[in-house]
C-alpha cells in the first residue's frame, strides 16, 4: 500500500520550546486517520508541517511523495482547512467558488455548487456575515471541491452541530471511498472521531504515544477496550513519564 | 490569480479612478482658460523682453479664483500619493490577510507563495504608478503655461512678481514629468515590506507614512543635488546697490537673492576677494549701522557672489535619472519582499 505521509525524527521549536519531537510516522494512503491528544499536544504543529506553513526544524517529512508545499503542483494535491476555518470576509460565497474554480486545476464546480445548496446558504452572502458554523461549511467545501488526494482537516467539527457533523462524517467518508483520498483530522475529543477514523495517531507532550490501525492498537491493548480507554491509557502513560523525566 | 487580485482590488480602484477622473475634468474644463491668459498676455511673442508679459500673465492667473486652488490641489495630491497608496494599498495587502489568517486559505488553493506574492506586487504596484502616472500627466499638461512662465508666483514683492517656484524646485519637481511613478512605486512597495515586518495593520500604516515622508525629504534635499555636477556663475564685485536685496542669516551670512529662469539654485553664496565665504561677523566695522550704510560698507569690501546651479534644460536628465533610481529601488525592495514573505511563510 502507498504512504501518503512518511516523518522521520520530525521536529519543530518554538524559541527554546520544542512543540513536536522525535515524530516518527508512516501513514498509508486511502485511509481516514484521527489525530487525537490534549489541546497544546502538538496537533496542530503537526499539521501545520505536513501542509508545509511550518518549516521543521529537525527531522525529514515527505507527503505524497515531495516535500510539503514544493510547489503548485504538490499544493494542488492536498487540501487544507486551518482550525479557524479562514476566509475572505468581504468576498461572498459565489465568489469564494469563482476562486477556487480559477486557482485549482482539478476544482469540481458542480461539486461545490451542489453542496452549498444542499446546505441552504445563499451564495451572494458575504463570508463575513456568516456563522462560524456556515463558514466552517464554506472552508470544508473549498477543500473537498479542490478534490485533493490528501485533505488535512484541524479540529473540522468544532464548530458544527451534532447534525452538520454526522453529516459531514458521511460526506468525507464518501470521498474516501469514492476517490481514495486520504484524510487526516484532529480532534480532543475521541467521541468525534470514533467508529470514522480507521486509522489513529495519538499525540501527547510533544510526543507521538501511538499510532497504527485502530484494530491492531485495540488488539494490542487486550480486552474488550473502547477508543476512548485506548486513547486514554495512551495518554496517562505520557505524563506518568513526563512527571518521571522532571524528577 | 489575476481574478483574486482585481476581485480584492476593485473596490480601492474605484475610488482611485473616481479621484483621477475628477481632477482630470476640473484640469481639462479649465485649461483653456489659462492657455488663453497666456496667449493674451503677449509671453508667447514676446522675444527676448518677457517681464511685463510675464507679470501680466501671472498676476491674472493668481488673481483667478480657480487656478491657484488647482495649482496646489495638484501639487498637494501628488505629494501625498506615495504616502498614502503605501498606507492603504501597500500595508494592508499583507497585514489584512496576516491579521485575517487567510493566507493560510489563499496558499492552499494551489498558489505558491511566491507566485501570490509577486501577482500581487506587479499588479498593485503597477496600479499605484498609473494612478500617479495619470495624475502628473494631467497636472504637467494643465500647468505648462505657469511652469513656462517660471512658475507659480509666490510672496509677491515690490518689483515684478517676486519669487518664483519653477518645476526644477524642491516641491514642484516631485509633481511633474515621470518622477511621480517612482515615488509611487516606492512608496507602495515600503508599504508592502513593512506590512512584511510589522504584520498589523495600523502600526504597519503609521510606519509606512512616516518612512515615505522621509524618503520624499531625504531625496530632495541631499541625493538630487548630486546627480548631476551643478553648473557655477560668479558675480563680481557686489555693490552697494545689488547688496540691497540682501538677507541676512543668523550667522552672519549674506544672501544676496538671484533669479536665472527656470534654473534650480543648489547653492548661493557670497565670498569675500580671495575666495572665502564672508560673514557679517568679519566685517564689524560695517555693523551697528543705518540700512542704508550697511549696504554702503559691504559695498566697499569687494565681495562676490558665487551660485552653483541646474539650468533649467537638465529638467528631463534628472527627471530620468531619478525616477530610474526610484525604480530601480522599487524593485529590488520588492525582491527582498518576496523573497521574505516566502521565507517567513506567514500564516
Amino acid at each position: 500500500m502507498n504512504t501518503a505521509i512518511q516523518t522521520r525524527q520530525l521536529g519543530k521549536r518554538y524559541r527554546s520550546r520544542w512543540a513536536l519531537t522525535d515524530c516518527t510516522l508512516s501513514i498509508p494512503a486511502g485511509r481516514v486517520v484521527g489525530l487525537v491528544g490534549p489541546n497544546g499536544a502538538g496537533k496542530t504543529t503537526l499539521l501545520n508541517l505536513i501542509t508545509g506553513h511550518l518549516a521543521p526544524d529537525a527531522g525529514a517529512i515527505e507527503v505524497l511523495g515531495g516535500r510539503p508545499g514544493s510547489g503548485p503542483g504538490h499544493l494542488a494535491k492536498v487540501g487544507f482547512v486551518a482550525q479557524d476555518t479562514p476566509t475572505y470576509l468581504g468576498l461572498s460565497i459565489a465568489d469564494h467558488l469563482r476562486l477556487g474554480a480559477r486557482l485549482n486545476p482539478r476544482w469540481d464546480k458542480s461539486y461545490a455548487e451542489e453542496r452549498i445548496k444542499r446546505l441552504a446558504l445563499d451564495p451572494r452572502r458575504k463570508a463575513g456575515r456568516l456563522s462560524g458554523g456556515q463558514r466552517a461549511q464554506l472552508a470544508l467545501t473549498m477543500a473537498i471541491a479542490k478534490r485533493p488526494e490528501l485533505l488535512i482537516l484541524d479540529e473540522p467539527v468544532a464548530s458544527l452541530d451534532p447534525l452538520a457533523r454526522r453529516e459531514f462524517r458521511d460526506e468525507l467518508r464518501e470521498a474516501v471511498v469514492e476517490r481514495a483520498t486520504t484524510v487526516m483530522l484532529s480532534s480532543h475529543l475521541v467521541s468525534d472521531l470514533e467508529g470514522f477514523c480507521d486509522y489513529l495517531v495519538v499525540i501527547a507532550a510533544s510526543r507521538i504515544q501511538a499510532a497504527g490501525l485502530v484494530d491492531e492498537l485495540l488488539a494490542a491493548q487486550g480486552g474488550p477496550a473502547d477508543l476512548e480507554e485506548l486513547v486514554l491509557a495512551h495518554m496517562s502513560r505520557a505524563s506518568r513519564s513526563e512527571v518521571e523525566t522532571q524528577r | 490569480m489575476i481574478w483574486l487580485v482585481y476581485r480584492q482590488f476593485r473596490a480601492s480602484a474605484v475610488v482611485a479612478a473616481a479621484v483621477v477622473v475628477a481632477f482630470a475634468v476640473a484640469l481639462a474644463t479649465t485649461a483653456s482658460g489659462l492657455s488663453g491668459l497666456y496667449d493674451s498676455s503677449g509671453l508667447p511673442s514676446c522675444g527676448s523682453s518677457c517681464s511685463a508679459a510675464t507679470t501680466h500673465f501671472l498676476a491674472s492667473m493668481k488673481a483667478d479664483g480657480v487656478y491657484p486652488v488647482l495649482y496646489f490641489t495638484g501639487l498637494g495630491l501628488l505629494l501625498l500619493t506615495p504616502a498614502l497608496i503605501g498606507a492603504f494599498w501597500g500595508a494592508p495587502m499583507i497585514t489584512r490577510e496576516v491579521e485575517g489568517r487567510t493566507l493560510r486559505f489563499v496558499w492552499h488553493q494551489s498558489v505558491t507563495p511566491t507566485r501570490w506574492a509577486v501577482m500581487k506586487i506587479a499588479a498593485l504596484g503597477l496600479a499605484s504608478m498609473a494612478f500617479a502616472g495619470l495624475v502628473s500627466l494631467a497636472l504637467s499638461w494643465w500647468a505648462a503655461p505657469i511652469d513656462r512662465a517660471g512658475g507659480f508666483p509666490v510672496g509677491g514683492g515690490s518689483q515684478g512678481v517676486g519669487t518664483q517656484i519653477s518645476r526644477f524646485q524642491k516641491i514642484v519637481f516631485d509633481a511633474r514629468g515621470v518622477v511621480p511613478l517612482g515615488y509611487a512605486a516606492l512608496g507602495f512597495v515600503v508599504g508592502v515590506v513593512l506590512g512584511v515586518v510589522v504584520r498589523r495593520t495600523v502600526p504597519a500604516m503609521a510606519a509606512t507614512l512616516v518612512v515615505v515622508a522621509a524618503v520624499q525629504f531625504v531625496v530632495p534635499t541631499w541625493v538630487r543635488p548630486h546627480l548631476v555636477a551643478p553648473a557655477t556663475i560668479t558675480r563680481p564685485v557686489l555693490t552697494a546697490a545689488d547688496l540691497r536685496s540682501a538677507q541676512f542669516g543668523n550667522e552672519g551670512q549674506v544672501t544676496v537673492p538671484v533669479d536665472i529662469r527656470g534654473a534650480w539654485i543648489v547653492t548661493d553664496r557670497t565670498v569675500t576677494p580671495d575666495g572665502r565665504g564672508f560673514s557679517l561677523l568679519q566685517a564689524s566695522q560695517c555693523t551697528n549701522l543705518g540700512i542704508a550704510q550697511t549696504d554702503d560698507c559691504l559695498g566697499a569690501l569687494g565681495l562676490r557672489q558665487v551660485v552653483t546651479y541646474q539650468p533649467a534644460d537638465r529638467f528631463w536628465e534628472f527627471q530620468g535619472i531619478e525616477t530610474a533610481m526610484l525604480l530601480g529601488a522599487s524593485v529590488v525592495l520588492a525582491a527582498g519582499g518576496v523573497v521574505w514573505i516566502r521565507k517567513v511563510r506567514l500564516s
